[in-house]
């Protein structure tokens, strides 16, 4: 349950106005875990990009940052409905990122905030208000504490806790797991930013826009002099005070970064603004700054460049998926030798679903949406679940205590990960739903069934393409 | 006394079969210079495959008769009795499955196309169900068409143990497959249904041709397969999609898959493969 990213981007892209602005993963009929209409952005194109700490510093992630990665793709971390719908901590946060598209019909106002305390996920932590927040970004947290929209968590552990074991009615994590967890989300970088020194000024590479906002964004209030957009957003210090603050937006809320806003849209705690220049225009009404249209425009073209970041987005793809796969096997490396039950559980689990989800991306011959390159797409399918039953055979062994013959097959898919999975994947690749043109002849099939059947989610107040997302520029050249 | 010498029948028989799949093992080597599955002797098989060729038929042609149900209620514009016959029908052909993927593919992808297609079980469910209309006609003219030629294939297709282990194998996976989307037949909320059958389908299969000849083998063996048969049943008692754990479903299914891949050299057949190519 990974796969979730801009739809809008997407259909931008290509050109294609396909659905509206309701493009969206097909959950439904009368018998799903979640109600009819919610989105979770499943056949998205494009994932935000992940940048770990470590890999950037030319190391490799550890043990412990791939565990946790696995802890947070897998259901079972979690409880009730959100496990029997399949749901992660990466279904919000695909790749660590947020989840624009996310919608959940009664536990959402908009696309892209979500209650974490309402009726359906926990009853013990329903508080009878709809009060959604926005599915924030974890890039750089390990810089953003205090942890919450209201920053009532100090301590990342702790609200990585909370989230599992309140909002989502998880078991209690193990200690192992929870620290797992922790090092992969403090291992998550923020994307780089050209347009920023290291002390999160502006380089020459600037325009004259943006230096005009950037003086903006210093400027003391003319109402009161004590303020100013930096004196929260301190540039040195990661755009952030680690405070609260009441800026109007009913209630106290701790300062959220701007580095790679570009891709955090919504905005604010609830996601009630699509667009930075909406933020701008809250804050001179708020604070009566009586900025001018100029002003505004400055200002905004500032915080798109400090919002930056590079390639935001990953095109799904075969490649992408097996590096996935691989790193979350690493761990059976140290796991199996450790007779690690429970982390090989784990991993199975996890990596058996991404297995069984990456084969759905290759048509079988039912599929009248793709004729061409059959063979192709059965070899993958094949080879697919095969591996399915390899890591099937590695947890039965691994509990049968036959712990060297779960590390044997560990070691048969070690070798296939090498050649031949990438090899029968990538050859049919191009029948595949990773393929737009077959993508949108699958997806589009799937609609015109749902339509007829009038079981099309309803339509979401959504932007079509929200700036952000317009903004990602790596898209359009990758395109 | 009696139970002593039964013991000592079984202990013979057992050699025997021990002694048959050797050397059947051994010709095979000879012959093929590998475990083609399909060059093994069958003669074992033989009357136990005729056994499920009886159900087999009798499943299809049930669907058939549904179909037949369907194309009169569609003509009269009964939309009610139309959608209770599109059910029934679909029951059979889910049963048949371990058949029909592998022995009839391109009938199957005919008769099951999904997403859509123009003809076939889904078009005239999202008619039926979706929109709420019985102007089918013609969609159920060509899926009777299709069943009544799949109904002549499983009369007079050649059944081979290594291809109906595969079907058996393929099944059992597929039943793993994730429904959190609502399934295959979302429209008409029989996605459940169509699991439970292909589990029957499984089970007689199972239970018809290879029960014996593996008890004979490994009566261990042969129970554990049973058991994990009707745990997958088990977990599929409940009546709404809502209520499966489709992660211990999915456990179940790939453990089942193992079972019948460790079953297959006990029977001297090749592991079956999951994907027909």
């Amino acid at each position: 349950m990974t796969r979730r990213v801009v739809f809008a981007v997407a259909i931008s892209l290509f050109g294609l106005p396909l659905f509206g602005s309701a493009g969206a993963f097909p959950l439904s009929g009368d018998q799903t875990v979640l109600p009819p209409g919610t989105e979770l952005n499943e056949d998205a194109m494009y994932r935000p990009t992940e940048v770990f700490h470590s890999e950037a510093r030319g190391g490799f992630k550890s043990y412990q940052v791939d565990l946790g990665d696995l802890a947070f793709n897998s259901p079972n971390l979690l409880g009730g409905p959100a496990r029997r719908a399949g749901m992660s901590c990466g279904t919000c946060h695909v790749n660590g990122a947020g989840n624009a598209r996310l919608y959940v019909p009664g536990m959402s106002t908009r696309p892209g905030n979500f209650d974490t305390t309402g009726p359906l996920f926990n009853p013990k932590a329903h508080n009878g208000v709809l009060d959604p927040v926005r599915i924030p970004s974890l890039r750089g947290a390990r810089f953003l504490a205090p942890y919450g929209h209201d920053g009532r968590i100090a301590s990342l552990r702790d609200f990585v806790r909370n989230v599992v074991v309140n909002e989502f009615a998880g078991d209690e994590p193990s200690p192992a797991i929870l620290d797992a967890l922790v090092a992969y989300i403090e291992d998550i970088d923020f994307l780089q930013n050209t347009s920023l020194d290291s002390r999160g000024h502006l380089t020459t590479q600037a325009s004259e826009a943006e230096r005009r906002g950037e003086a903006i964004f210093a400027r003391p209030f003319s109402h009161d002099p004590t303020m100013s957009c930096a004196g929260c957003h301190i540039p040195s210090e990661g755009f952030v005070d680690h405070k609260q603050h009441n800026v109007g937006s009913g209630g106290l809320f701790k300062t959220p970064t701007l580095l790679n806003a570009d891709f955090n849209a919504p905005y604010f705690h609830d996601g009630r603004f699509d667009r930075l220049d909406q933020v701008v225009e809250h804050f001179d009404r708020t604070y009566d700054l009586a900025l001018t249209p100029q002003d505004r425009a400055d200002l905004t073209a500032y915080l798109v460049a400090v919002g930056d970041g590079l390639l935001p987005l990953d095109r799904e793809g075969v490649t992408a998926r097996i590096k996935e796969i691989n790193d979350f096997a690493t761990v059976l490396e140290i796991a199996i030798p450790a007779h690690d039950i429970a982390v090989i559980d784990l991993a199975v689990d996890t990596i058996g679903r991404e297995l069984r989800d990456l084969t759905e991306q290759f048509p079988d011959r039912r599929d009248p949406t793709v004729t061409d390159g059959l063979r192709e797409r059965l070899a993958a399918r094949a080879i697919l679940k095969d591996t399915v039953i390899l890591f099937r055979r590695i947890d039965a062994a691994a509990r049968a205590g036959r712990f060297d013959e779960a590390a044997a097959q560990f070691a048969i898919y070690r070798k296939l990960s090498f050649v031949a999975l990438p090899q029968v994947l990538s050859n049919a690749q191009q029948w595949s739903l990773f393929n737009p043109r077959v993508h949108r002849a699958h997806y589009a099939a799937l609609w015109e069934n749902l339509r007829q059947a009038g079981k099309l989610p309803r339509t979401l107040a959504a932007p079509a393409a929200p700036m952000a997302e317009n903004a990602a520029k790596p898209v359009a050249a990758e395109h | 006394m009696r139970t002593e010498r039964f013991m000592a029948i079984r202990s013979m028989l057992m050699l025997l079969g021990v002694l048959a799949t050797l050397l059947c093992g051994a010709l095979v080597g000879i012959g093929s210079g590998g475990a083609k599955a399909d060059t093994a002797p069958t003669a074992s098989f033989d009357a136990a495959i005729e056994n499920y060729r009886s159900l087999l038929v009798a499943d299809v042609d049930r669907s058939v008769a549904s179909v037949e149900r369907l194309r009169d209620s569609v003509a009269s514009g009964d939309l009610a009795t139309a959608r209770q016959a599109w059910i029934e029908a679909r029951v059979g052909w889910e049963r048949a499955e371990v058949f029909t993927s592998g022995f009839a593919p391109e009938l199957d992808r005919d008769i099951d196309a999904w997403p859509n297609g123009p003809t076939g079980f889904h078009a005239i469910e999202v008619t039926l169900f979706g929109a709420g209309q019985s102007n089918v006609s013609s969609q159920v003219e060509a899926l009777l068409r299709d069943l009544r030629e799949m109904a002549a294939r499983a009369r007079q297709t050649k059944l081979t143990p290594q291809g109906l282990l595969d079907g058996l194998s393929r099944l059992a996976y597929e039943v793993g497959e994730s429904k959190l989307d609502g399934g295959e037949s979302r429209i008409s909320g029989t996605s459940l249904d169509d699991i439970r059958h292909n589990v029957e389908g499984i089970e007689q299969a199972y239970t018809t041709i290879f029960a014996a000849a593996i008890e004979k083998r490994d009566p261990n063996l042969c129970g554990t397969l049973r058991h994990q048969i009707d745990e997958l049943k088990s977990m599929l008692a409940p009546s709404d999609l809502r209520q499966i754990d489709q992660d211990r479903l999915r456990i179940a299914s790939e453990d089942l898959v193992v079972m019948f891949q460790t079953a297959a050299p006990e029977i001297a057949l090749a592991r079956p493969t999951l994907e027909l190519q």
